[in-house]
């Protein structure tokens, strides 16, 4: 039987008296081994762990130490990315509810003809379905206004 | 020294959808980009329904499902940035996409590896891909050979779609080993084959408008992630978007 660590062993305390690791064991039959091993440096009764000693002597403190600092920000580069896909996911979602309600504007002949460009803008950049429904309301009123005038 | 003429060509046929995206594009275009010109390309079915006041110019194109590329060839501009009709502005940068020419004559944005979760078809045969997306086209039509190419795209395309174009194996008959008939709904396999295939376009100088990861020109909506950087969309594209789905259910019930 063989038993060693694999090369990614990290620190789980400041401290660095634990490390995670995983344990690998080539038993004689053939069938290999992976374990997620917990390595304290001392076992419950006070003395040291021989696993930790094992451990110290296979990878080293400065590997350990520097696997944890790649670990960390590998870490955090994955928060990073999921936090900007969900971000994205959610203004993806936003704008194509907008679009929508925009085209939606658009089947409103009052709306699509309205030569007021302000007010075209103002229906375009609308951030919400009730900011958007106001600014048609005004459109509808000074179309309303408009064929008022033209009917004197 | 002439002044060049800069504008944006926005096509929409076949769906009011696209119409009222075109319409919907075009207001965002003068929004960020307020001394624009832009010429609608579209049916006179569809120019019938009102609202094309806001575009400078009208071609009036028929019902073939390539009609942008005939918009794209008849652009009354010196340059021109071609942006799919479903898509709409959302930053101020859009005028400096006129400064990415550069030593370019066409600038598309790329199809990559990368993003190729996203795309109907990429990669065929023996990993022969796609190059370019035609969703938007920043084009100098002052060079005889961009000219050219812009006509011969769209003449190739309708001849690709009707059956009466496919590249010929060695016995004459249609290539399908190594371009399968699969690529045949694809307006890039035309331009594919043009620019890689095409001897008399081996000197035109095809440029990408995005850095890598960039896609501030054309921001598709089924990205999971952009990777655009630091950099804000100025174009984001609705392709596949539900108001296109709900319009294209809608035509086919007709």
């Amino acid at each position: 039987m063989k038993a060693y660590f694999q090369s990614n062993p990290f620190w789980v305390n400041k401290e660095k008296t634990e490390a995670m690791s995983i344990y690998t064991i080539e038993k004689d039959d053939g069938t290999v081994e992976n374990r997620q091993q917990p390595v304290p440096k001392n076992l419950p009764d006070g003395s040291v762990n021989p696993l930790w000693t094992q451990l110290l002597a296979e990878i080293g403190e400065d590997r350990i130490t520097k696997n944890t600092d790649i670990r960390r920000k590998t870490k955090l580069k994955e928060k990073n990315e999921t936090d900007l896909k969900k971000n994205q996911r959610e203004r993806s979602a936003g704008l194509e509810h907008l679009f929508g309600l925009k085209l939606k504007a658009f089947e409103i002949k009052e709306v699509r003809e309205c030569t007021d460009k302000a007010l075209r803008t103002k229906i375009r950049g609308s951030k919400s379905d009730i900011e958007m429904n106001a600014w048609i309301a005004v459109v509808l009123l000074k179309s309303l206004e408009i064929d008022n005038d033209e009917s004197k | 020294m002439t002044k060049v003429n800069k504008g944006y060509v926005v096509v929409a046929n076949r769906l009011e959808f696209y119409y009222y995206s075109a319409l919907n594009l075009i207001s965002s275009i003068k929004e960020f980009d307020p001394d624009a010109k832009v010429c609608l390309v579209s049916e006179q079915k569809y120019l019938d329904l009102g609202g094309s006041h806001i575009a400078d110019h009208i071609l009036t194109c028929d019902n073939h499902p390539r009609a942008k590329l005939w918009g794209m060839a008849n652009t009354p501009f010196d340059q021109t940035f071609y942006i799919d009709a479903d898509c709409e502005i959302i930053h101020g940068d859009l005028p400096t996409v006129f400064d990415l020419f550069k030593d370019k004559h066409v600038l598309f944005t790329a199809l990559t590896d990368e993003r190729s979760y996203i795309f109907a078809e990429y990669e065929w045969g023996n990993g022969v891909s796609f190059d370019w997306c035609g969703a938007v086209c920043l084009y100098d039509m002052t060079k005889p050979l961009v000219k050219d190419l812009m006509n011969d795209w769209y003449d190739l395309t309708v001849k690709q779609y009707s059956g009466e174009w496919w590249p010929s194996a060695p016995d004459g008959t249609p290539d399908t080993v190594n371009y399968p008939k699969s690529l045949a709904r694809w307006d890039q396999f035309s331009l594919w084959w043009l620019l890689n295939r095409e001897p008399k376009y081996s000197d035109i100088l095809v440029g990408r408008l995005d850095d890598e990861y960039d896609c501030r020109w054309n921001n598709f909506h089924g990205y999971e992630w952009d990777h655009c950087n630091d950099k804000e969309p100025v174009v984001f594209h609705y392709s596949n978007s539900v108001p296109k789905k709900e319009s294209l259910a809608r035509s086919r019930l007709r």
